[in-house]
């Protein structure tokens, strides 16, 4: 029967297991050295409308929000299936050292995120001149306002990464768990340039944090 | 240059449609890949890891035409070198 995972956790986290999760199947663990991996084994898997999708796509969030409040989370993404039980501890003893590291490296942070946007990405322009010079622009703009908002953040954050998306710019800060509230204060008294728009969530698990060989891109 | 505060914190996420639209986006496009794992496929398209949007129109585009399940005694692939 498909299992699926949710995440990888430590062995020592101090969280209670959520009691269920995707299709309201139980949550299980797998426990392999340092490291735990939860998962539910789910005998019927189906997603034949958008709606299935996106339930079953909020359980499986709500799963890991619920460990996130207390413990660093390592999650797969949705839907990962998998056939056995022994293929999971397979792959948990296979990376156990990467990821072993990446929660010790993640510790307590969470990460928080910045939508930086432009209204002029998604506008066209009369001709190639002007949507060259609107670009320029508004990308001179994103990048002030992020450095703002890294500046803003100040000393909250661990790290802080910038990646450029179709409509803008993506933003994320690796923060204390604690911290989270402090850092939606910060942002929300932010100043943005015209037509700029940020917005903030979080916390998530710190994917853009693990390296590229602890998430097998 | 002029400034305003069009600042949005998202901070009761799945309250509403554009935060809804970030926990999916996360939980479907962030976090790990395992290669080998099994594939769900829907309307004869492998949709392993694929943006959100893919995934709903592969969705929809299956259910013009049937129901689809993923078969429970499918056999993983092999992984990549």
């Amino acid at each position: 029967m498909p299992l699926l995972p949710y995440c990888i956790i430590p062995a020592d986290a101090e969280a209670d297991l959520p009691a269920v999760g995707v299709r309201e199947s139980a949550v299980e663990v797998l426990a392999v050295d340092r490291l735990r991996c939860l998962y539910s084994v789910l005998p019927d898997f189906s997603l034949v409308s958008a709606p299935d999708l996106q339930r079953e796509a909020l359980r499986f969030d709500a799963v890991i929000r619920e460990l996130l409040a207390k413990t660093a989370v390592i999650p797969f993404r949705f839907p990962t299936l998998l056939g056995t039980a022994d293929e999971l501890r397979g792959f948990m003893a296979e990376h156990l050292h990467q990821y072993s590291a990446a929660i010790k490296r993640l510790a307590d942070g969470v990460q928080m995120e910045l939508r930086i946007e432009h209204a002029s990405f998604a506008t066209a322009a009369d001709s190639g001149a002007a949507y060259l010079q609107a670009r320029a622009t508004a990308t001179r703009a994103l990048s002030q306002t992020a450095e703002h908002a890294r500046a803003a953040a100040g000393g909250l954050m661990r790290e802080w990464l910038t990646r450029n998306t179709a409509r803008g710019l993506r933003c994320y800060a690796l923060v204390p768990r604690e911290l989270t509230a402090e850092f939606q204060t910060r942002m929300r008294s932010l100043s943005t340039p015209e037509g700029v728009t940020i917005v903030v969530s979080g916390p998530w698990p710190a994917a853009e944090f693990l390296d590229d060989t602890a998430q097998h891109r | 240059m002029p400034e305003n505060n069009n600042v949005v914190v998202l901070d009761r996420l799945g309250d509403d449609e554009v935060s809804l639209l970030e926990i999916l986006d996360h939980v479907v496009n962030a976090g790990v890949v395992i290669h080998g794992s099994l594939v769900i496929s829907l309307a004869g398209v492998d949709l392993l890891y694929v943006g959100l949007n893919v995934v709903l129109t592969a969705v929809e585009t299956a259910l013009q035409h049937m129901r689809y399940d993923v078969p429970t005694a499918a056999k993983p692939r092999r992984a990549l070198p």
